[in-house]
């Protein structure tokens, strides 16, 4: 036993020495290491959300048509692209016609060609690509997608589906004759119909459909064509933005063929799909790619990429230097001193004031690098104006006002923040043009007073008697002494929360703190981040008794095309999960419409719109922003060129990004 | 023997359904639906017509009784289901973190066990001696300090202060496997496993020998004159070796199983990591095929110690 035991130390000491060792480097390379929270391993676009998995996607594709600059500002790639030429059509659409610049080239040496371009408009607005589980097309706003995609879809016009049978609609149609109507008006009759409980769709029988947006010109050339009825948009060249994907690879036994309705893809779509789909596919590692890195694997959470030797550069004709690229996971707590002692070569995102401060201090000592910048979005409380007493706009005024921001700021974000006044970022040029003005909106700053003067301008003014008018004077934190409205119901707010979550602590205290001076009684559960994703993003499944919540904390990002249409406060999303907060007023809506529809060249015009959407919507006050966190990235000082902006993480600028000398 | 063996996998096969039953049971009953987890950001439009498509395809849109049948069957047959949060076979999820997992415990293994049985052999003999009561100060310490405590304390001196060992992660290999690489990765979250199961082992090694040293056999052998080595080794600890044997078989299974807190703090890549993002994205395959392999392993290592106690004692007889 005693021999055990000596053997047991032995190894532990052989071991100890052993790692004191050598590190697994290479004295020729030059390897970037990047440390992330956890990945989940989708490096396809159109698969997963996480802007972790975005980072390998932006080192791994390339050339796209259009690319969006360090302020968000869209631009020509012109190191992809020769030109492109912008045709006004009569019917009101819009055709940009693009030639690719000769000597591109996938990672294998297969030329990259139109029909690269052609195809991936046509794989990723298919339906099969759809039901592989994949959400992403630019091409939805191409003449002709919903007639490729479904070819037809629709959600019974004006009028409610209420089982597979059942129509009801002011002109009393039925199911049946819906359909008919529905195929009458596309002029086909051989489609497959499917009917769920609350949809209608239909597709061409055993066909992959034709698509009229996009044109295969030649080798080089190609086209797509904006759909008249999403014009005019201020983002028009979003929708022209196409990225290529390797017909050679993904679509080998799939065909480009021109249609009399466009152009389709013959062969089995669903097999080309699912075969990307499997642990090696593409989707997970996707090896033939065209951007400044190649995949090499992907495994334990660390992601390994290499020098793409065939890139010929990104927009400002910037070739990447350094050899090898290594993303791995590393705990968030610990993330700058995994950066201090070198295990990583850049942390980004950084929030937390103590970190920061940490950090500042390596920056000092010459040790670490600092690029910071405002967070292109804001963390807030989420009011559902559908439900209970936040669909009171004064109550909403009220909970506002019962939320001490600057205090949030300080204690969660060591003052590294500001507060926004609306649905904006401040790193957006839209508030920069309007900043004094968009300043002067209603901040609704911490005040118990005005809270309770806008509680005493609803219902909410009784006591529990239902008489006796409702004392401010007499409320207490923690007295319950609340208020009631005529018809003896006690305002009472649920919040919900994230476990684990410092903002949520912090608002939990607000409001236990203050609730209770303006006659509120306050509950709040505190769930995992799923959870909370599922009741506020889809409460309108719930039924009535299973709705329960008021307010959520939770926060956004916006990306470089501002559209509040597509995400977030039109009453056409109502009853869907994109409209969470499930606010409806007509002039917000038009307010939305307005800027959206605003020509591309009329930023001025576009500017003036968006300060009065962002008036309307500090009126309504869908949700309270609680704050807008600076951003902190953090590099090892041997690197040179990590000018991180709100729009631009590491991965947009790898090709800028050297080892100093 | 065999008779006997026969009868327990009998037995073993209705508490593994009930075990089945129950485990998918309850991840039925949790809060949240996996699909409108998986399918958040689809095109508002779409939503419906894919929420009803990975329905059916998840089979979801069956019944209870129907789902748990084509699971169970599936399983049986080596398909362990769909991860709704990985997007991926339940297989190709937990292939690797298995490997690390069982990479990291047999270390963890090796060590406890060796340290605890020989501190818990002296323990016993040297009884009352300060070794007696450093393993004992030790032992109560290790079990009352929480894991993540000592992963924490282990990280800041020798990682953060020291700079010796990195702070966490996995290792990377850019030029082929790195031993001494992958092993600096191992030490910290080896050590934090490795003292917290040496403390209760420890313990019951001790209380195993203070109980056969005390016993007629012994003092006859040493009335015999045989060397106390002897003594220790061959007749006390021999005697002893029961409850031991029901430690070491236990820990046998806990190869296999991740540590949910450890592997957290160090974000080593194993079985437990793998646990918690599954119970937090509400992946219930992924939760049921996991416990259910855990329910496994508990039930076979139980089975295989009570076959090495009638190696060791012969006195028990398996009928």
């Amino acid at each position: 036993m005693k021999k055990l035991f000596k053997f047991a130390l032995c190894s532990l000491m052989a071991l100890t020495l052993v790692a004191c060792g050598s590190t697994d480097s290479s004295s020729d390379e030059s390897v970037l290491y990047v440390g992330t929270p956890e990945l989940s391993g989708d490096f396809m676009n159109g698969f997963g959300s996480s802007s972790y998995d975005n980072y390998i996607k932006k080192m791994l594709y390339g050339y796209s048509t259009y690319y969006y600059d360090d302020a968000g500002e869209f631009h020509l790639d012109e190191t992809a692209m020769a030109g492109v030429e912008v045709v006004y059509n009569d019917d009101g659409s819009v055709t940009h016609t693009f030639t690719i610049n000769e000597g591109l080239t996938w990672n294998d040496g297969e030329a990259v060609t139109a029909e690269d371009y052609v195809f991936a408009t046509l794989w990723t607005a298919s339906n099969e690509w759809a039901e592989v589980g994949a959400s992403d097309s630019t091409a939805e706003g191409l003449d002709g997608y919903y007639e490729y995609y479904n070819s037809f879809l629709s959600e019974a016009d004006g009028g409610e589906l209420v089982d597979a049978s059942t129509l009801i609609d002011p002109e009393k149609t039925t199911v049946e004759d819906y359909l008919a109507g529905v195929l009458a008006e596309i002029g086909q009759d051989a489609y497959d119909v499917y009917v769920s409980d609350t949809s209608i769709w239909m597709e061409p029988e055993g066909s992959n459909g034709s698509f009229s947006g996009v044109d295969y010109i030649d080798e080089l050339v190609f086209s797509v064509t904006i759909d008249a009825s999403e014009l005019p948009y201020f983002y028009e060249t979003y929708y022209a933005a196409v990225t290529p994907l390797p017909m050679h690879e993904l679509g080998a036994d799939l065909t480009l063929v021109e249609t009399s309705t466009g152009w389709s893809l013959e062969g089995d779509m669903t097999t080309a799909m699912e075969a990307t789909q499997t642990e090696d596919g593409y989707r997970y590692a996707p090896t033939v790619t065209c951007g400044p890195y190649n995949f090499v694997s992907f495994s334990n959470q660390i992601v390994t990429m290499e020098l793409n030797e065939e890139f010929v550069g990104d927009p400002d004709g910037d070739l990447p230097t350094i050899d090898k690229v290594v993303v791995k996971y590393i705990d968030q707590s610990t993330d700058i001193d995994a950066l201090i002692a070198g295990e990583v070569d850049i942390v980004n995102g950084v929030v937390e004031g103590e970190k920061i401060e940490k950090a500042k201090a390596a920056v000092e000592e010459g040790t670490l690098g600092e690029s910071n910048y405002a967070r292109n979005g804001f963390g807030y409380v989420a009011m559902a104006c559908e439900y209970g007493i936040t669909s009171i706009q004064e109550v909403r005024y009220a909970i506002a006002y019962i939320l001490d921001t600057d205090e949030i700021i300080q204690s969660v974000l060591g003052g590294y923040g500001t507060t926004v006044n609306g649905d904006y970022g401040v790193a957006q040029w839209m508030y920069q043009e309007n900043e004094d003005a968009v300043d002067a909106l209603p901040s609704y700053s911490f005040s118990i007073d005005n809270a309770n003067a806008e509680l005493d301008k609803t219902d909410y003014i009784y006591e529990e008697d239902g008489v006796t008018l409702w004392d401010a004077s007499l409320a207490t934190a923690d007295n319950g002494y609340y208020r009631y409205n005529s018809a003896g119901e006690v305002l009472e707010l649920y919040h919900m929360g994230t476990e684990d979550n410092t903002v949520t602590d912090a608002i939990e205290n607000q409001f236990n703190s203050y609730c209770g001076l303006v006659g509120m009684k306050f509950n709040i559960a505190i769930v995992d981040f799923d959870t909370l994703l599922s009741n506020y993003y889809y409460r309108y499944l719930l039924g009535e008794d299973e709705q329960h919540y008021n307010t959520y904390n939770l926060a956004v990002s916006f990306t470089a095309v501002y559209d509040p249409y597509g995400s977030s406060y039109h009453s056409d999303y109502l009853g869907t999960w994109v409209n969470a907060t499930q606010i409806s007023d007509p002039e917000l809506d038009a307010l939305i419409e307005d800027l959206r529809e605003t020509d591309p060249t009329d930023t001025e015009g576009y500017s003036e719109k968006w300060l009065a959407y962002q008036t309307k919507w500090n009126e309504l006050l869908p949700l309270v922003p609680i704050y807008s966190n600076s951003y902190f990235d953090y590099y090892s000082a041997e690197l040179e060129g990590v000018d991180t902006t709100s729009f631009w993480d590491w991965s947009n600028i790898i090709c800028k990004i050297k080892f100093v000398d | 023997m065999i008779k006997y063996c026969i009868k327990r996998i009998l037995y073993i096969i209705p508490v593994l359904f009930v075990i089945s039953v129950l485990l998918f049971g309850i991840s039925k009953a949790m809060p949240g639906d996996p699909v409108t987890s998986m399918i958040h950001g689809v095109k508002a439009e779409n939503y419906d017509k894919m929420y009803d498509y990975w329905t059916e395809r998840l089979g979801l849109d069956k019944s209870l009784p129907e789902q748990y049948v084509a699971w169970i069957t599936n399983l049986a047959s080596g398909e362990l289901g769909y991860s709704t949060s990985y997007s991926k076979d339940v297989v190709n999820v937990i292939k690797d973190p298995f490997v690390n997992t069982v990479s990291l415990n047999v270390f963890v293994l090796f060590f406890s066990l060796s340290i605890s049985i020989y501190a818990g052999i002296r323990c016993a003999v040297k009884k009352g001696t300060f070794e007696d009561r450093f393993w004992q100060v030790f032992s109560i310490t290790g079990r009352s300090v929480p894991a993540f405590f000592v992963a924490l304390c282990l990280i800041y001196f020798f990682s953060i202060k020291l700079g010796w060992l990195p702070i966490g992660g996995m290792p990377v290999f850019l030029n082929g496997f790195n031993f001494s690489e992958w092993i600096r990765y191992l030490i910290l979250p080896v050590t934090t496993l490795t003292v917290i199961s040496l403390a209760g082992t420890i313990q019951y090694v001790r209380n195993a020998m203070l109980e056969a040293i005390n016993q007629d056999y012994i003092r006859t052998a040493r009335s015999k004159g045989l060397k106390e080595k002897v003594v220790i080794y061959s007749h006390a600890f021999r005697n002893a070796l029961i409850p031991v044997v029901t430690i070491v078989i236990g820990s046998i299974g806990t190869l296999f199983t991740g540590s949910m807190i450890t592997e957290s703090v160090f974000g080593w890549e194993g079985l437990g990591k793998v646990l918690i993002k599954a119970l937090n994205d509400r992946d219930t395959m992924l939760i049921v095929v996991m416990n259910f392999f855990y329910a496994f392993i508990y039930i076979a290592t139980n089975f295989i110690a009570d076959l090495l106690y009638a190696v060791v004692d012969p006195r028990i007889k398996l009928d």
